[in-house]
């Protein structure tokens, strides 16, 4: 059976005119820009003005301002503690983005269904996303407490503990960061993908029962692509919600125990605003700007390719 | 005789002569040598060479339309309201008051930057350093009850406040307190037939927690600084070595690190490790926040933990702690110091003004860290009486009205009063709290010692890659500080 994707479903490929001659495209650019100015303004400034930090020595607290060119580029990128920092961001973002995007796809599907209580459910399963993150650490770091924290009371008075564990230690605080990040943003996803649940036509999935489609059948051949598009945008969310995590380790671990929660933007919080040395700050900055840039492109390459795909298929149909 | 500002209102109204009322003001012990020294030359402008600024305010309407800018971190607001208002009725002031939330010395360090108007602030004693660097902070000594205030401060408490470059008094004390004091959950003294606990060496402390595990008292007999928090770590491990006599710093020469894997302060290093590898500390408190901490101790599931003085009465309270009415203090070795002193302060921001206008901040900072109108200590008494906050002046420590409220929740009453008075009096002041890249230096400090403690690195491995950090740091600032400190 062939994917029958939402765009299979375009009857007509020839573009639209608006009023004053223009095409579809020419319209959705002109409705575009002021977003765009707005954008490029906002953040254009400290884009550059974060590099030219970056070239200099800056340390405000020894009012110390020097030109350095690539210096701080170089002392970061030969930084052990700045590439440990890194990897941590690489470990965290796979954990948080595998998990809340398959939390979220688990939950749209669910919520898709129909049954009693989906309504009150469907608000429950928001409500983590409504939480500040200031609160959502607050709740987890008592939640996780080996003194006070519920599940660690939970493990013990079941007996599968001898005594109430320590859930964060050195070897599983990241983790268990990653699952209450998880937690926090996981219901965005739910939302973008059941809103595409809940379009697709019913028909398909009657036509695929006639050709004998299993459950799995009917997932990846009707359901799956329609959900490649929200998918990749749930993706490219969570992975940049995860990179860019601050507030749920300072609030959860401060960084640690040791260095096992710091992350390269609690290293960049740590050198440009507790250290107020600003240069090497922006520098470690670039760094993390240019891991969220390769991911994101890696990301729009595939959503890209597979459109390309799509497309291309179409043409030879 | 009538306290200084009345003197001042006769004298502004003309019932005294300015020589008359300087005359007074050193029948007080408030004038100072230089004031003493323009009656003897009869006035002549020596008064503008002096030290001493005279305590003359600006007239009412400036008072009226530029108030005193004072921000503080948000402990006990409403009681700072009040004293504030208290202090407003009694000089006919105005002050505009307000908390700073978030990362408070963060924010406070970017208003000093930036110039931004204020008279006063809280800040501790750590970091008088690099304010000053900064060139952002004002001394107290042109103050006019200087010398009298710091008589009555204990002497380690104000050196701590004394810039080691200068030698000037750069705050007044708004809490002192000894961070290290050793509480005791003496549900499990009482169950190991302890009658007191005598502090003596750290190694004989920790030696005893050994000994509460092995005897089965408790599981786990500690709960030492050893929190989240960046500075946790570090400072115990500052004041444990300070404490047992090691030097890690050669103060000449501008903080230079003398430690390494091969220094004695390795084996502190070991001793902790140990104490976590034998289950005398549990890993949880890795991921404590400060208040956490205290919290923690609050639990009952431990024997001993260095504290705060003050939180003793949080420990004590019922409506707080799972152990109220059962929280000792260990009694401090006798002769030695144990643990830090650490101290909020008001401090002064350098910035342009008058002498009047000067006058009107000293007044101002003064009734919050010294006396009020009616010459009472009143803010540190109201602190120490209604929260347990310690003050460095002695006579607070000394107090009746103090001591029956302290008596009130210390389970030890007079007795664990006196004990605390002795941490207090026996306490010390490490020089490394003034080095200006204290807090740069934390961030490596805790990442390795607390690597070293879980088993993550070796005591050795840890103190050299921490020392090789450190290095960077003392190499980096070492100029600018020698050039700061003459």
């Amino acid at each position: 059976m062939a994917e029958l994707s939402p765009a299979s479903q375009d009857q007509s490929s020839r573009p639209r005119r608006f009023g004053l001659g223009m095409t579809d495209a020419r319209f959705g650019l002109l409705l575009s820009l002021p977003v765009a100015a707005i954008l490029i303004l906002l953040n254009l400034y400290p884009f550059l003005y974060s590099f030219w930090l970056a070239l200099r020595d800056i340390d405000l607290r020894f009012g110390i301002d020097e030109f350095t060119g690539l210096d701080n580029f170089r002392k970061t990128l030969e930084s052990q503690d700045v590439r440990d920092a890194m990897w941590r961001t690489v470990k965290y973002s796979v954990q948080v983005t595998v998990y809340s995007t398959l939390l979220g796809l688990g939950m749209a599907i669910l919520l898709n269904e129909k049954f009693h209580g989906r309504t009150l459910l469907t608000a429950l399963i928001l409500l983590p996303w409504a939480v500040s993150t200031y609160a959502a650490g607050i709740v987890w770091r008592f939640l996780l407490s080996t003194e006070t924290g519920l599940f660690p009371a939970v493990l013990f008075r079941l007996g599968i503990t001898d005594r109430p564990p320590n859930l964060m230690n050195i070897d599983t605080a990241l983790t268990w960061i990653a699952i209450a990040h998880t937690w926090h943003i996981a219901p965005l996803g739910v939302f973008f993908m059941l809103a595409t649940l809940q379009v697709i036509p019913q028909d398909l999935y009657r036509v695929g029962r006639i050709d004998k489609l299993n459950a799995i059948g009917r997932f990846r051949h009707v359901t799956l692509p329609y959900l490649k598009a929200p998918l990749l945008i749930v993706l490219i969310l969570n992975t940049i919600s995860a990179v860019n995590v601050f507030d749920l380790i300072y609030f959860t671990t401060a960084g640690g125990p040791g260095a096992a929660t710091r992350v390269m933007t609690y290293e960049v919080y740590t050198t440009a605003f507790l250290n107020l040395r600003l240069g090497l700050g922006a520098a470690e900055a670039w760094l993390l700007l240019i891991l969220v840039i390769l991911v994101t492109l890696a990301y729009v390459r595939v959503l890209y390719r597979k459109e390309k795909k799509i497309s291309t298929g179409e043409a030879a149909a | 005789m009538e306290p200084v500002y009345v003197q001042l209102e006769k004298y502004k109204r003309g019932l005294i002569t300015r020589r008359e009322y300087f005359k007074r003001l050193a029948a007080l012990g408030v004038a100072t040598p230089a004031i003493m020294t323009w009656l003897e030359t009869g006035g002549v402008s020596a008064a503008q060479e002096t030290a001493t600024i005279a305590p003359e305010f600006p007239p009412q309407d400036e008072i009226d339309s530029k108030p005193i800018v004072f921000r503080g971190w948000a402990y006990e607001p409403t009681v700072v309201e009040d004293n504030v208002r208290i202090f407003e009725e009694q000089f006919t002031e105005n002050v505009d008051y307000q908390t700073v939330s978030g990362d408070y010395d963060l924010i406070i360090d970017t208003m000093q930057i930036n110039n931004e108007p204020l008279d006063m602030f809280y800040g501790h004693e750590i970091g008088i350093g690099r304010y000053i660097l900064q060139g952002q902070l004002l001394d107290y000594s042109s103050w006019w009850d200087f010398e009298r205030a710091t008589a009555e401060m204990l002497p380690a408490f104000t050196e701590a406040w004394t810039w080691r470059g200068d030698g000037k008094l750069y705050g007044l004390p708004y809490f002192s307190s000894v961070r290290g004091t050793i509480m005791v959950n003496t549900a499990y003294t009482e169950k190991a037939g302890l009658d007191t606990v005598q502090l003596t060496t750290w190694d004989d402390f920790y030696d005893l927690c050994r000994q509460m595990k092995a005897d089965g008292v408790v599981e786990y007999p500690l709960l030492n600084h050893w929190f989240a928090t960046p500075w946790a770590t570090a400072w115990q491990f500052l004041w444990e070595n300070h404490n047992r006599g090691i030097d890690l710093w050669d103060f000449e020469d501008a903080y230079k690190p003398l430690f390494g894997g091969d220094h004695e302060s390795t084996k502190t290093l070991e001793t902790w490790a140990g104490l976590f590898a034998d289950g005398i500390h549990p890993e949880s408190s890795f991921n404590m926040s400060e208040g956490g901490y205290v919290d923690g101790f609050a639990t009952g599931d431990f024997m001993f933990s260095p504290q705060q003085t003050y939180d003793g009465k949080r420990l004590n309270d019922p409506a707080m702690s799972q152990i109220a009415g059962l929280v000792d203090f260990a009694a401090p070795p006798e002769g030695a110091p144990w643990g830090k002193i650490e101290q909020g302060g008001y401090l002064l921001p350098k910035r342009e003004r008058t002498d009047q206008q000067l006058a009107r901040v000293y007044r101002h900072n003064s009734f919050f860290g010294y006396r009020d109108i009616n010459d009472e200590l009143f803010v540190a008494k109201r602190w120490a009486i209604d929260h347990a906050l310690n003050s460095s002046y002695s006579a607070i420590l000394e107090d009746p009205d103090v001591l029956a409220a302290y008596a009130e929740w210390m389970p030890g009453g007079e007795r664990q009063f006196n004990d605390m008075g002795q941490y207090f009096r026996q306490a010390v002041w490490n020089p490394f709290h003034q080095c200006p890249w204290f807090l740069e230096w934390q961030i490596p400090a805790k990442e390795e010692l607390e690597s070293a403690i879980l088993g993550r690195k070796s005591p050795q491995d840890a103190m050299n890659d921490l020392a090789s950090a450190t290095n960077e740091l003392w190499e980096r600032y070492r100029d600018v500080i020698l050039s700061n400190q003459g």
